[in-house]
């Protein structure tokens, strides 16, 4: 099976956050209680109910304003070191190369006997995947991209950790292969977040089509007006990448690239 | 209206009118929210407080359905009494729907509605039998006020035959019985008579009635508009023919229609996804239904050339053509829209294509508009301006909608240092209008969950204002009842003052979505905003007003 990638058109997202609705919604997760705190950005950051979010900054100023917008979720890394992490062997690479953490991860289903468990998750508050992904946001070493809290330190009653799972269940979801959803919506066996997504910032497809099609986007983008344009990661491999429309750094994004 | 609004008017129906400051008995609030979505909402907040009754039907209970419960009144001095309808949404009900750009597109029922809430059909079905009901109780009331209601035919087809002779049969010419909405089935879900959306297709769409024996049998439906008194197929001028809206005659024809998909006449179903435009222009004409006469393009008449000219009928982009008259503007050629306002040479007396403007023409300003036919800059209804640095004549403009009632716009006087603020009121797109859809939304209200106002780092320098603090907000409508809008501050780049005249001006802008029920709640800023109206729609203007800002609680204002 060839593996999918995803692109996230930085250049063409409005920030409506209807992905980050589809999101909850296709996952059966509950919405946090937020306020309002100086930024359209809500929730504040990812948590365990909050898999992807719209990340906004205002970058320059007076005739020189930008305000910029970063759909930020798990970038699916080719070598995932919270795989490697992961005591339970719970976070699984499919063949499509999507990475997603199984349901054995939830302390609830934990066997007593397993010591393993009990010593390096469920009583740790940060915890090894967490530990091992390379895009914390902070020194704050809980805040790399698997989450196991909301944004109010609560967590599910699961008490599972989780991320961005590409939907890897819908791609293999029969009943989406079936009537009426074949040929109705062709795209309904992709991804939740693309398929709401608006103005079609939200892609997914084959490994290399993906890449030269970002590749084109930053060209096309260079051309006209943006000459910091880039695919990120640049060079980080990873199942989900970017077109961003100025340097990481500008954006504030942390991490590999 | 006459009797609503001029006390010394003649009375046509020489019945008592009375004064018009108690006229208004009840009101019926069909999904409409206007003690959020209203301008100056605190006083239509308020002026509820006058009714007998309140009828919302609505999918929850909104600001509106609980004015009398709102925060800072007693509900005990209110003598409303509120009636909360059960709704069905969208989903939940079978209809059509228009966009702007004329398409009638029929929707189907996805699920049953929750509980005994009802489709707003059978609801107004429900009252409207009652109504009628009662009016024919009453003998004693005025013939004239009775009679319109008493003698309303309830249903599709006027049949004058069958009352006068007490009969019953009311079929159209299909076998369809058009005595009722409702076929007599009770919803034993609801305990109402289950309505039926495609009566109310056939009446609006029209058919023949005939008196005496003209025309086709009764329940034909009319398939155009244009016809005389002997027309057997489209409206007749001489009452043969009745219509509820002209624009849809053809939307529901008669079964077996060539242009009809749905086997029974309902062309709003029609779901063609070919394009059948021979220049590949996309037209896609065999999806739903365009009012009038399912054209696409109105005035498309405009796209070839006119009676005057040696190409007559000809298409002006030959490669896109939508319309086209061949041999000398006389053969339309196939594979076009339906023809609006081509007037073939050699018959009636030629006009412009654009046939509803009295000139022919399209406008872009120009005759027919209330403040004048010539464009002109006015500031809005308030500002913070005291002449007009555009131009010599008027500040604001003259012919403004004004309420009827005067307190309802008073103005705090062009330049008044007490708002010296230029104030703007918007959405976002996680909140829809007056908030009933996405307030009571946990998820929506987790992405907006609390009212905003956007202010610029100057100004918020100037008012000791941080990034998320709470405001206080104050025009000339919070003063004058008592009730000032808080917002949480979102300090921004985005907003920059900016100089008019050589003085700075500043601006803030604020989100009005918000009420005080719901899962999230908070001021609207419709609280801020004026009740005038744009002097050729009556639209209100909502989207400029004269404000000031402060910290809530020990900040001061500019």
């Amino acid at each position: 099976m060839a593996k999918k990638r995803m692109l996230i058109d930085m250049s063409k997202c409005i920030a409506c956050k209807a992905c980050q609705i589809a999101c909850q919604q296709w996952h059966q997760l509950p919405a946090e209680d937020t306020s309002f705190t100086g930024s359209y950005q809500n929730p504040e950051d990812l948590s365990v109910a909050n898999l992807t979010l719209t990340r906004f900054s205002e970058v320059g100023n007076n005739g020189d304003l930008r305000w910029l917008f970063f759909v930020d979720r798990c970038r699916h890394c080719e070598d995932p070191q919270c795989k490697e992490a992961c005591p339970l062997n719970a976070i699984k690479v499919n063949k499509k190369g999507m990475v997603f953490i199984k349901a054995k991860c939830s302390p609830t289903k934990k066997d007593p006997t397993d010591v393993v468990r009990v010593d390096y998750c469920s009583d740790n508050d940060v915890k090894p995947c967490q530990l091992a992904c390379p895009f914390k946001r902070s020194p704050d070493p809980a805040l790399g991209i698997p989450r196991y809290r909301l944004n109010n330190g609560d967590t599910l009653p699961d008490g599972r950790t989780n991320k961005c799972d590409f939907c890897y269940d819908r791609w293999t979801n029969t009943a989406l292969k079936a009537p009426p959803f074949a040929g109705v919506f062709a795209k309904s066996k992709k991804s939740a977040c693309e398929i709401v997504c608006p103005t079609g910032a939200i892609k997914t497809g084959g490994n290399d089509k993906m890449r030269r099609k970002a590749r084109r986007r930053v060209k096309y983008l260079q051309a006209n007006g943006y000459p910091n344009a880039n695919v990120y990661p640049a060079e980080y491999q990873t199942q989900v990448i970017w077109v961003l429309l100025d340097e990481p750094s500008v954006y504030g994004i942390v991490g590999p690239y | 209206m006459t009797a609503w609004t001029a006390d010394a008017s003649p009375n046509p129906l020489n019945v008592e009118v009375p004064n018009k400051d108690q006229y208004i008995h009840g009101l019926l609030c069909w999904g409409q929210n206007p003690a959020v979505g209203g301008a100056s909402c605190d006083f239509e907040r308020k002026a509820m407080e006058n009714l007998e009754w309140l009828v919302c039907v609505d999918l929850w209970e909104t600001e509106t359905a609980a004015f009398w419960k709102r925060p800072g009144v007693d509900p005990t001095t209110i003598n409303t009494e509120v009636f909360l309808l059960p709704a069905a949404a969208s989903y939940e009900k079978e209809g059509s729907i228009v966009n702007s750009g004329r398409w009638s597109q029929w929707r189907y029922k996805a699920i049953e509605p929750p509980g005994v809430a009802a489709d707003d059909l059978s609801i107004i079905n429900e009252l409207g039998k009652r109504l009628i009901a009662l009016y024919q109780a009453d003998t004693s009331a005025d013939w004239r006020l009775r009679y319109p209601l008493a003698l309303l035919w309830w249903g599709p087809y006027c049949d004058p035959a069958g009352v006068a002779s007490g009969g019953t049969a009311h079929q159209d010419a299909h076998g369809q019985d058009g005595s009722n909405y409702d076929d007599g089935i009770v919803d034993t879900r609801t305990g109402l008579l289950a309505a039926n959306p495609h009566k109310v297709g056939w009446e609006i769409n029209g058919y023949f009635c005939p008196s005496a024996g003209g025309g086709s049998a009764i329940g034909t439906r009319v398939d155009g508009f244009w016809g005389s008194n002997t027309a057997t197929q489209t409206l007749r001028y001489d009452g043969e023919t009745s219509s509820g809206n002209w624009l849809y005659c053809s939307h529901y024809v008669n079964p077996g229609d060539a242009n009809d998909q749905s086997g029974y006449g309902n062309r709003q179903e029609n779901r063609g996804t070919v394009d059948n435009s021979a220049s590949g222009i996309g037209l896609y004409s065999d999806w739903s239904y365009a009012w009038p006469l399912n054209r696409r393009i109105i005035y498309n008449g405009a796209s070839v050339y006119q009676t005057n000219h040696p190409s007559v009928g000809l298409p002006l982009a030959p490669s896109k053509w939508v319309i086209a008259f061949d041999s000398g503007g006389t053969a339309p050629r196939a594979g076009g829209d339906v023809s609006d306002g081509f007037t073939p040479p050699g018959g009636s007396a030629p006009r412009y294509p654009f046939i509803m403007q009295r000139e022919g023409h399209a406008h872009l300003f120009g005759p027919g508009r209330e403040d004048g036919p010539f464009p002109e800059h006015y500031e809005p209804w308030e500002t913070v301006l005291t002449s007009n640095p555009l131009s010599t004549g008027t500040l604001t403009s003259p012919t403004n909608f004004g309420h009827a009632r005067p307190e309802a716009y008073e103005h705090p006087g062009n330049g008044n240092p007490d708002f010296p603020i230029v104030g703007t009121t918007y959405r976002v797109s996680e909140h829809w209008q007056a908030g009933q859809l996405t307030r009571n939304n946990p998820w929506l209200c987790q992405l907006q969950p609390d009212v905003f106002v956007e202010l610029s780092e100057e100004l918020a320098s100037i008012l000791g204002i941080a990034n998320g603090d709470m405001c206080e907000l104050k025009t000339q409508r919070t003063e004058l009842y008592g009730r000032r809008m808080n917002a949480v501050a979102c300090v921004t780049k985005r907003f920059k003052p900016y100089t008019i005249d050589g003085s700075t001006v500043h601006h803030i802008g604020a989100i009005w979505h918000f009420g005080y029920e719901g899962h999230c709640t908070g001021d609207s800023a419709n609280l801020l905003t004026p009740h005038i109206g744009d002097a050729n729609t009556g639209i209100p203007e909502s989207k400029a007003f004269i404000c000031n800002i402060r910290k809530f609680d020990g900040g001061s204002y500019l």
